[in-house]
């Protein structure tokens, strides 16, 4: 048995876990839509891995092979913060009573094909999430801390946050940083 | 946020890269082999941030992970040290145009040498973000500074 076979087998191996657990998690109760949805994309992303290994030709170079079995550890490793986020989105210690009033703020804001998930942090700090290369562009993730999960301002906290969104999906960073950097140059030198 | 954006575009280029490796190899060995990944792998390679408007110039813009990124393709195909970046952009221009004219019907050497070309882009996303994890670390302290 060469290594690539054993390094194909525990790639499987490891995809059919992920599919499995997911598949648990999906069976669950979710709050909201977006969240789900977004889990159901990774499924099927960890699915194809294992689709893509298992329809590998035996034949094929040892380095392909070798390439395809690092991708879904991979896939993995970029993963797993984000399911465990949208598991938490999903926690009843989250303040489901804010989802709504954000999701129409986003809507007016990105139009009706944006995807929000809020979860929960226990660092104390509020953020929107990189996104991440496995969801598609129209996904919102941001994180609220779980400590001020009573607190009313973690609304207009959650539009600050947005507006993250918005300087990530817009060019307003390359129209605005050299004004203002010019502004504040202009300003020092008028004193 | 560039770091998070030329980040994604690696991701999506180091998955296509090793699609169109796979069908490459099969046919390298005269299997039949779809032509569609390979496509989408060119289209990837052509959107990404900021470098194919100044590649036929010899004067590239790219960010120092993707600089790195395509000087270790391009070694691993030339075999040659890349001095600047006018030798990455020659070099490169010349891989992608060999990319663009490739068919089934070609030799094994330049199948094989956009293969090679391939599975480096998706080694160094592999080694660079997987094992190490700092590239990404590195973009959720970005956005932490930012929150």
């Amino acid at each position: 048995m060469i290594i690539t076979t054993v390094d194909s087998d525990f790639a499987k191996q490891k995809l059919r876990s992920v599919t499995k657990l997911l598949d648990s998690l999906l069976a669950g109760d979710w709050p909201y839509g977006d969240a789900k949805q977004a889990l159901g994309l990774l499924r099927d992303q960890f699915f194809s891995e294992l689709q893509k290994i298992e329809n590998l030709d035996p034949e094929a170079d040892p380095l392909i092979r070798s390439a395809h079995c690092a991708q879904p550890r991979h896939l993995i490793q970029k993963s797993k913060g984000y399911i465990g986020f949208i598991l938490r989105s999903s926690n009843i210690r989250n303040a489901f009573e804010i989802y709504n009033p954000i999701k129409l703020i986003g809507t007016a804001l990105f139009g009706p094909q944006h995807r929000l998930i809020v979860g929960s942090e226990w660092n104390y700090s509020p953020l929107l999430y990189p996104l991440p290369s496995q969801l598609p562009e129209d996904y919102i993730l941001v994180g609220l801390p779980a400590s001020e999960a009573q607190n009313a301002l973690l609304v207009p906290t959650s539009g600050h946050e947005l507006g993250h969104a918005i300087w990530r999906s817009t060019d307003i960073n390359r129209r605005f940083s050299g004004l203002i950097r010019q502004s504040v140059i202009n300003t020092y030198r008028d004193r | 946020m560039v770091p998070t954006v030329a980040h994604a575009a690696s991701e999506r280029l180091a998955l296509v890269a090793l699609s169109a490796a796979t069908e490459l190899d099969k046919m390298s060995r005269g299997k039949p082999a779809s032509n569609a990944p390979l496509q989408e792998f060119r289209e990837v390679l052509s959107d990404f941030p900021g470098w194919l408007e100044s590649i036929h110039t010899g004067t590239l813009a790219l960010d120092p992970i993707s600089s790195e990124m395509f000087t270790a393709a391009v070694t691993s195909v030339t075999k040659k040290r890349m001095g600047d970046l006018a030798d990455l952009s020659k070099a490169l221009k010349a891989i992608i145009e060999e990319l663009h004219s490739i068919s089934n019907e070609d030799q094994a050497h330049e199948l094989g040498m956009i293969k090679t070309f391939c599975l480096a882009i998706h080694h160094f996303v592999m080694k660079t973000s997987s094992q190490t994890g700092l590239i990404e670390q590195g973009v959720f302290y970005n956005d932490y500074n930012y929150s």
